[in-house]
């Protein structure tokens, strides 16, 4: 069970992870936005991203989750319901 | 026989194994070649008896990929390698590209297993209507009871697409005799000996990827393969599993040398021993200068030779290799003025240290097996140090690509490729400086002009939406540049150029493109509409170069 406080904690992390990898601050992310369209963005700083929001919440995000169009905030909420399960 | 079944099966020994570090794994080849009999019969069970005739891979690297290669090949038929897609940019424009490449192949079949998720391989089905979608994870079925292949030399064994193209995809044509010759043509161009294994990770669907593989393992050798993602995630962990495994030679392109000296600067692990790394073979993308001189810098201290780092240049046209050093030689560079590198120019030789210099790598001789020269569109020859297009002609070169005709087919009158790649020969190793071709090479994947103007053009919002798109390299990196028509102005035109340069990663994934609103009627054109693309290159340096883009 996951509660609003879990997912805004959530996409605080995905943020902070996508902005450090595309040099923005976190303000320029728009949590609506589909996460290929943030600006110099690409397929391997998106997996850095990845790999940083694995570490903190210890999950495992399965590859074909990749293969969706998710905005931020499908991802963030996507990485609550693993890390509640954990 | 020139049969890539028969070349593999020839050349396995007992102790040729396809290693997979990650998974703790090692196959024998002569148990892959006996788990693709089985896997044959079942997929001519799944087609009822039907024979395939061109069959799509689709899936992660690993064992199946190269079983599914060595089924098709079984059945003598035609393997057709598809990409995966693109992280976060969604099934819609991925699926498209993949029906293009489908129509344009004929597509029969296309084999996949777990690695691609249930959820893609439901919705290829439903946009491959009549084409029988075949999970290969499981080998139990019963093996194929009939003669060994027999498909002609001048048969197709593989036909490799281009990447990135919205509008037409272009198929090489590779016939089994083609392969045969690029693939010894790696392995002799490369010095190998019996003590040499590939390892890779970079994707099997790429040329690069499939025919270092399957060059190695024609020569019996062992092979280690890793996934892109292994190597994205922790690079240094990567790394760390290269140096501990058999693998002595690994083809990447520049980026992948860039990103382990990114990642080195939070900790390199101690112990981590480079010194079994015969050749870091560097292509499919344009090689920079300073990679190299980090990575071996940087690497250098972990026991890196100085004469691992090995530029080379090819293409799937060639069934991959067309030049490369010396294997035990030091790459070169040369130093020459930025401004005179088009076609027919001399080249003019700097200092480094002057403002107008650009260091251009040099990519070593042609290879065993393939002709060379640089020359006009007519063939003629260019003398050294004098810029022109290489064109090539050998047996491992394609007759050209699937359905295109003939006069579209990118020969010169007497035959030889033109690779739309300008460069100039010193010494007579290869120096490629830039394209004739409107395409940028990102992360080893082609990106066409016309297919972002195409991307572009169809913004909606209304309007023609008239564009040109410029590939523009400032000698550290390439992008796309794009002039946007509009008689919108200020935060409108703006917040336009914005919507384009979404769509243009939704479609591509590709990040490298800077969209430039400008006024209708900008853009300049010949009397017939079409654009001048040179002319338009001008406009952006002169009048548009340094304002206000949106990337």
């Amino acid at each position: 069970m996951t509660t609003t406080s879990d997912h805004t904690a959530c996409l605080d992390v995905v943020i902070e992870a996508l902005a450090a990898q595309t040099g923005l601050t976190p303000q320029q992310i728009d949590p609506d936005q589909t996460i290929v369209t943030i600006p110099e963005i690409e397929s391997i700083k998106v997996l850095r991203a990845i790999v940083e929001i694995e570490q903190y919440f210890a999950i495992a995000i399965p590859d074909d989750f990749l293969f969706e169009a998710a905005t931020v905030r499908g991802l963030a909420e996507f990485v609550a319901s693993l890390a509640a399960r954990t | 026989m020139a049969h890539l079944w028969h070349l593999i099966a020839a050349a396995v020994r007992q102790d040729t194994f396809l290693h997979l570090p990650m998974q703790n794994q090692r196959v024998g080849l002569d148990e892959i070649l006996e788990r693709a009999e089985r896997t044959a019969g079942q997929l001519l069970a799944a087609r009822r008896g039907k024979e395939p005739r061109r069959v799509g891979i689709l899936m992660a690297n690993g064992e199946a990929w190269l079983r599914g290669l060595l089924t098709v090949a079984r059945l003598d038929a035609t393997v057709v390698p598809l990409p995966l897609p693109v992280s976060f940019a969604g099934y819609e424009e991925y699926l498209r590209h993949i029906q293009r490449i489908a129509v344009d192949s004929a597509l029969d079949t296309v084999v996949v297993d777990t690695t691609l998720g249930g959820a893609l391989t439901r919705r290829l089905g439903h946009v491959l209507p009549g084409v029988d979608i075949v999970d290969i994870t499981e080998y139990d079925g019963a093996p194929l009871r009939r003669p060994a292949p027999s498909a002609g030399d001048d048969d197709l064994a593989v036909i490799q697409y281009t990447s990135g193209s919205t509008s037409a995809a272009k198929g090489v044509m590779l016939t089994h005799r083609n392969v045969s010759a690029g693939l010894s043509a790696v392995t002799d161009a490369l010095g190998w000996t019996d003590g040499d294994a590939f390892g890779l990770w970079i994707p099997l669907f790429h040329d690069m990827g499939l025919f270092s593989l399957l060059s190695g393992l024609a020569r019996g050798s062992s092979a280690c393969l890793w996934r892109p993602s292994d190597f994205v995630r922790k690079p240094i962990t990567w790394l760390r599993s290269f140096a501990e495994s058999p693998a002595t030679v690994q083809p990447a392109p520049n980026f992948c040398y860039d990103y382990l000296v990114a990642a080195a600067g939070s900790g390199i692990p101690s112990g981590l021993d480079l010194s079994r790394w015969r050749l870091a073979c560097n292509g499919a993308e344009p090689v920079r200068h300073v990679t190299l001189e980090w990575f071996q810098d940087i690497f250098g201290r972990h026991g890196l030779r100085d004469s691992a780092l090995h530029p080379v240049y090819g293409m799937a046209e060639a069934t991959l290799i067309v030049t490369g050093p010396a294997p035990s030689g030091v790459w070169t560079s040369m130093s020459v003025d930025r401004d005179q590198l088009g076609l027919g120019e001399r080249v003019r030789t700097l200092p480094s240290s002057d403002p107008n210099a650009r260091n251009v790598v040099g990519c070593g001789r042609a290879v065993p097996g393939i002709q060379l020269r640089v020359a006009n569109a007519a063939g003629e020859p260019y003398a050294e140090g004098v810029v022109g297009e290489v064109q090539i002609t050998g047996t491992a070169v394609t007759s050209g690509y699937l359905g295109l005709a003939r006069d579209r087919q990118p020969f010169t009158d007497d035959g030889w490729l033109r690779t739309g790649d300008l460069a100039f020969l010193r010494a007579g190793e290869l120096h490629v400086v830039g394209r004739l071709k409107d395409m940028i090479i990102i992360r080893g994947q082609n990106y066409y002009a016309e297919d972002i103007e195409e991307i572009v053009a169809t913004t909606p919002g209304g309007g023609q939406r008239r564009n040109v798109a410029i590939p523009w390299d400032d000698g550290d990196r390439e992008r796309m540049v794009v002039l946007l028509e509009t008689s919108l102005t200020g935060a409108a035109a703006l917040e336009l150029a914005a919507a384009a340069r979404d769509r243009v990663a939704m479609h591509t994934g590709m990040p490298a493109v800077d969209i430039v609103p400008v006024p209708l009627a900008t853009i300049p054109r010949t009397t017939s509409g079409k654009v001048r693309r040179q002319a338009a290159i001008r406009l952006y340096q002169d009048r548009y170069q340094y304002r206000r883009v949106v990337q």
